[in-house]
């Protein structure tokens, strides 16, 4: 299914801005986009409003970039249980094409039941960014498993369409 | 695609034409300005579209629709139809949605635009238009132009119009004070007593023009600027289309669409 990402340009800043800080001890930040489903064919994930984590959820593990606690956690399912958001786990990567390494999919597919617990009739999912590309994985209402976003729009001028679509990646 | 067909615009960068092909372009209100803005998009290469205009095709509008002929008058031709034969005139593969309806009627193929064109009568119109766009993180592009009275007898009619960029998480229409609460108040007592307003072709095809262009460049991003938001005002009298002199003192943080709001219309627990 061709799932389309909306987001606004000064969003999709604030969260790189964010990310690109060098935390204590974590090899890389992770956040939590946002987002409100709009149902139709096809679907359309509208992207609202970014959280950071606070330094002091990271923890301490050599084999990760970044590993957060259960309160980091709570607190973005709270945010999608008390505004019925869906709630996008997002990274980021130093360059290259955006792409989920076997760890963010495992780790994000751990994720999910939570997130839909707290937000049922949300999608919800992962998203990795690159200083020049994104990519994102989406779970609809109800679905144990994941579908790749058909693309993303960056809403600003200029645009920027991330599609893998006709033209591939 | 045809590579040949587009070389004269590969300018616009190496993936431009594949963009175009892909995006989905909403034009509401297909008379003068819409027809021209139909029109040139079908040039460029766009193929995917969703049309609204409600009317037929009358007398009064043969001097400045683009596409239409004297026999849609007679035959009673939607504004619609003529639209997609211009298309249709330029592309064997498209994909249409039209509706000969108020696109408040059917609203939801909007949501799936990439760009959307309001040429649209007045001011409510506009705004209502603007909101839609605005809950969907659609990129809005106005334009609409008007012939006014002279102030003095002896003054010449005043012809004048806008194009406005207006991009979400950006200034606003409202923003700009191009809506304001006054303007829509005069406009609801005038209701029922508009008659036919001056139109002509050629401010139309300039505002269309214009709007155009600024979507060629936010999609393709070609020109290497990237303001925050455009309004320009058109004065047909001298011909020029000139920055609007409100926008050097707009605020950047429009306050009428957080973008908490996007997204379609539910309770909020309090």
């Amino acid at each position: 299914m061709h799932i389309k990402i909306r987001i606004p340009k000064s969003l999709l800043a604030q969260t790189k801005n964010d990310l690109r800080r060098n935390h204590p001890h974590a090899a890389e930040r992770v956040g939590f986009l946002f987002g409100k489903l709009v149902a139709g064919t096809p679907p359309i994930i509208l992207m609202t409003e970014y959280i950071p984590v606070d330094d002091d959820n990271y923890i301490h593990d050599e084999h990760v970039g970044a590993k957060i606690n259960a309160t980091a956690i709570r607190a973005a399912m709270q945010k999608g249980l008390n505004d019925s958001l869906g709630i996008f786990h997002v990274h980021m990567h130093a360059w290259g094409s955006a792409g989920f390494s076997g760890i963010d999919l495992r780790e994000s597919a751990r994720l999910i039941p939570s997130f839909q617990a707290a937000a049922p009739q949300q999608a919800h999912g992962a998203i990795v960014l690159t200083e020049s590309d994104m990519a994102a994985m989406v779970w609809l209402p109800g679905k144990r498993k994941p579908a790749t976003a058909g693309s993303i729009s960056v809403i600003g001028w200029p645009f920027s369409l991330f599609s893998w679509g006709a033209h591939g990646h | 695609m045809d590579t040949n067909r587009y070389s004269r615009q590969s300018f616009l960068g190496p993936t431009s034409q594949q963009i175009i092909e892909e995006t989905v372009i909403g034009v509401v209100g297909l008379g003068g300005g819409g027809s021209h803005i139909v029109q040139q998009l079908a040039h460029i290469g766009f193929k995917n579209y969703v049309l609204y205009d409600r009317d037929v095709v009358e007398e009064t509008n043969l001097n400045r629709l683009v596409g239409a002929k004297w026999q849609d008058v007679e035959k009673k031709t939607t504004k619609v139809k003529v639209s997609i034969r211009v298309i249709s005139g330029l592309h064997r593969k498209k994909r249409i949605l039209a509706h000969q309806t108020f696109w408040q009627e059917n609203p939801e193929a909007l949501r799936q635009c990439d760009i959307v064109f309001g040429c649209v009568d007045g001011f409510s119109e506009r705004q209502q238009l603007e909101a839609y766009c605005r809950r969907y993180l659609i990129p809005y592009i106005d334009i609409g132009m008007d012939v006014h009275a002279p102030k003095r007898p002896e003054d010449p009619p005043d012809m004048a119009g806008q194009v406005i960029v207006s991009m979400p998480g950006e200034p606003c229409m409202q923003c700009l004070t191009f809506l304001t609460p006054e303007k829509m108040q005069k406009e609801a007592g005038k209701y029922g007593a508009a008659g036919g307003t001056p139109q002509v072709v050629w401010p139309n095809g300039v505002l269309a023009s214009t709007a155009v262009g600024f979507a060629m460049d936010i999609l393709t991003g070609w020109t290497g600027e990237s303001p925050k938001v455009a309004y320009l005002s058109y004065r047909g009298n001298t011909g020029t289309l000139t920055p609007h002199t409100r926008l050097p003192y707009i605020k950047n943080d429009c306050t009428h669409f957080p973008l908490a709001d996007a997204g379609a219309p539910a309770y909020k627990s309090l």
